[in-house]
């Protein structure tokens, strides 16, 4: 496990590098974890009742969208 | 040297451990084979290099809760976690704290739903591009983070002792060089002493 002075450090010199290799990667990343995190969120709040209209708005998507993204799991 | 090159390059039991990891990836519902899962079949192996790993604390359940832990349920666990570290968020941390709110059993579920996503038919006629992973018994698993890796340096201790085929052993050791996919990771949140564990393997004969 990195310690909070080397992992700095590092997260340091990742956002000075102009490499985009490093990057595009970090970019690739967010995406993948974000969508994991919709899917969580999304079933957490179906379970609790919510309607699609209310997720859609909270997430800044249109009903259909979130709706076509996500129902099929719930069928 | 390819993964498919790497598979076909090994010992019967050096094989056995590959076929051992595919099916605790399944068995745990990840839709990815990581280095993580490389590390639970070598610590539950029936081989000297195994009984060298469980001596060192490295058992298969410990092994398998950090793995579970840190994977968040499977969820979370094939993302790139030094990308991730790059642009300042800490992976461990976030798991740990959906995983505190929500509970472990909705990120399996939630795992097991983006693995049906992205389940290919075999008869859909539409080409795709699936990329590197392991075949078994009509099931697929795409590469992980980490399981190129661990084949490569695996290659990498065969050449070495110049030994004709990659063994059990050489498989151990590639693992203690990966720092991709969890095992790393898991190996550090068990206090293993990686050149202790790389000395005690490098022993054996």
């Amino acid at each position: 496990m990195l310690t909070t002075m080397e992992s700095s450090a590092e997260i340091a010199e990742a956002a000075s590098s102009t490499d985009p290799d490093t990057g595009l990667r970090a970019v690739a990343a967010l995406r993948m974890l974000t969508e994991r995190l919709e899917i969580l969120q999304v079933d957490n709040a179906r379970r609790l009742g919510w309607s699609w209209q209310d997720i859609a708005e909270r997430l800044g998507v249109t009903k259909q969208t979130v709706h076509r993204k996500h129902a099929g799991r719930h069928a | 040297m390819t993964i498919r090159q790497a598979l076909d390059h090994q010992t019967p039991a050096a094989r056995a451990i590959s076929h051992s990891a595919f099916q605790h990836a399944i068995r745990l519902g990840h839709p990815y084979m990581g280095s993580e899962h490389f590390l639970l079949a070598l610590a539950s192996a029936d081989h000297p290099a195994g009984a060298v790993l469980r001596a060192h604390g490295v058992t298969p359940d410990r092994v398998e809760d950090q793995i579970v832990r840190l994977s968040g349920g499977g969820l979370f666990g094939d993302l790139d976690r030094d990308a991730l570290a790059s642009v300042g968020i800490d992976i461990e941390a976030v798991v740990d704290r959906v995983s505190r709110s929500l509970g472990p059993a909705a990120l399996h579920k939630a795992s097991r739903a983006a693995f049906r996503e992205r389940r290919v038919r075999w008869w859909d006629p539409r080409r795709r591009y699936v990329g590197p992973g392991a075949h078994m018994n009509g099931r697929f698993l795409p590469a992980g983070t980490g399981m190129p890796q661990i084949l490569h340096h695996a290659h990498l201790e065969e050449q070495a002792r110049q030994d004709p085929q990659i063994d059990v052993q050489h498989l151990a050791l590639g693992m203690l060089s990966v720092t991709k996919g969890l095992a790393p990771a898991v190996l550090a949140a068990l206090g293993v002493s990686v050149p202790e564990l790389r000395a005690a393997l490098a022993d054996r004969p």
